[in-house]
């Protein structure tokens, strides 16, 4: 277990805008960040991560059991730049497993129909969200706009992918999608709160700080 | 492959270029940038049949008048007149490319309209040390500026009045283009008005957009099929749209 508050993977991929060199952000390694954002946000994504944790003892693979871990809060922050570069197998991993498995896909026994019924509930939970809710970003004198809006339809249209990815026909394998590193604080901006979030984060390590050294 | 278009050709030099990371640039370099997207954005909107002329007529329009005082200047400003005369001219030159849409010339289209709000602003600058009346040449640039406002507001309008159909058809990709296309607009015209009083009421650093996915409308989307008013309206959104909600957002 983290000996200390960790800021969630997701809060610690954005604060590397800026610092590392720009580049393209594929639909593997963005998997992951979304479901941290997700969670983040109060979506229960827990049936997927416990579909992950069962594919990572199905399959015998240690770097999605890593990944899980790190969507489970168990994982040290020290950890998240290996979790990252794990991140951006487990989706070709998960693939191969599902289009070796075919049509047994369906064996309640699989790892494969938990994970993708986790998924598709977790998008249809968000989608009916942004359904109730769209009205707000179009109102005066409110922090939501349309910009908040446009960055969660990003995010149904990178989770729709996912699934249709790890659906049969597997259609989507060779469907382009990336984000721009310096994008990702907007596309994962869909409150218009982040800064307060990343604060409420830096005043925690802050804190930790000053105890240890008050502790010392 | 995608079909050669400005916008294409741009998005590929951009792509996972370290020279354009917006976090590392200063409030002239972010003006820049701003140009040659927005130019890159009216390029694909005109691909999609929206109808940009209104930002088009008001660069135009502050390019001429720009021109007629330039002649004015020539007679009392014998120094200034010919810098103005020669930024401007990179600005006419620039209209002709976006109007001629050759792709041999793609690149010098985007070496000048990198630098297009960054001319606009000098002019104005220069300008001001002349000490000559340009309110003629203001009001072109409050034109323009209110131009990319009242798009931004139409591209916010036609989000709301679309939303429910466009994501039920699932149509993620593009509606989300369309969400974020305003914001974008407005950054623009905070960019401008920032750089020719140092204050703006829209705020254009803080907020970076990807191209890609301002673009990212969909192979033949067109605006003239989605601007369909038969669409079934939400009573929330009819709210918003006839009782002044998102028309009031400015």
């Amino acid at each position: 277990m983290p000996n200390k508050v960790n800021k969630p993977y997701w809060i610690w991929a954005l604060g590397q805008t800026g610092i590392e060199r720009r580049k393209t952000i594929d639909l593997a390694e963005f998997f992951i960040l979304l479901l941290d954002r997700l969670g983040s946000e109060g979506y229960d994504t827990k049936t997927v991560i416990q579909g992950l944790e069962t594919a990572s003892m199905q399959l015998e693979n240690q770097e999605i059991a890593d990944v899980a871990a790190a969507l489970a809060g168990r994982t040290d922050e020290e950890a998240y730049p290996r979790v990252r570069e794990k991140s951006r197998t487990v989706l070709h991993t998960l693939l191969e497993a599902v289009q070796e498995i075919g049509p047994k896909q369906t064996d309640p026994e699989s790892f494969a129909p938990l994970l993708l019924t986790a998924l598709d509930k977790l998008s249809a939970s968000f989608k009916e969200h942004i359904v109730k809710f769209h009205t707000q970003n179009f109102e005066a004198n409110n922090r939501l706009e349309p910009f908040h809006l446009g960055n969660m339809l990003l995010c149904v249209h990178a989770l729709e992918g996912i699934i249709q990815t790890l659906n049969p026909p597997f259609q989507n394998v060779h469907v382009p999608f990336g984000i721009d590193s310096e994008s990702l604080r907007g596309v994962l901006d869909w409150t218009g709160d982040l800064d307060e979030t990343e604060y409420h984060y830096w005043y925690q390590e802050f804190q930790d700080i000053i105890g240890a050294e008050q502790k010392g | 492959m995608e079909t050669p278009s400005f916008h294409n050709d741009v998005i590929e030099q951009l792509k996972d270029n370290p020279n354009w990371t917006w976090s590392a640039m200063n409030d002239e370099e972010k003006t820049s940038y701003l140009g040659l997207l927005l130019i890159s954005f009216l390029d694909r909107l005109r691909y999609a049949e929206f109808d940009v002329d209104p930002v088009l007529n008001s660069l135009d329009q502050l390019i001429h008048s720009i021109d007629v005082k330039v002649s004015e200047l020539y007679r009392e400003q014998f120094i200034l007149a010919p810098v103005i005369k020669h930024l401007n001219r990179y600005n006419k030159r620039q209209m002709e490319l976006f109007e001629d849409n050759d792709k041999e010339y793609y690149s010098e289209l985007m070496h000048l309209s990198q630098e297009m709000l960054n001319r606009l602003a000098m002019i104005h600058d220069v300008l001001r040390i002349s000490k000559t009346e340009y309110a003629e040449i203001g009001s072109c640039y409050s034109r323009l500026i209110n131009a990319l406002i009242e798009m931004a507001d139409h591209l916010d309008d036609l989000a709301l009045r679309h939303f429910y159909a466009a994501f039920q058809d699932g149509k993620f990709e593009s509606l989300a283009a369309i969400c974020m296309g305003g914001g974008f607009l407005r950054s623009a015209a905070g960019a401008i008005e920032f750089r020719l009083t140092d204050d703006s009421y829209w705020e254009f650093g803080h907020r970076y957009y990807d191209l890609k996915a301002l673009i990212s409308l969909g192979k033949h989307f067109d605006f003239r099929t989605f601007d369909d008013d038969t669409n079934p309206l939400l009573p929330e959104v009819a709210e918003l749209l006839f009782e002044g909600g998102s028309e009031d957002a400015e």
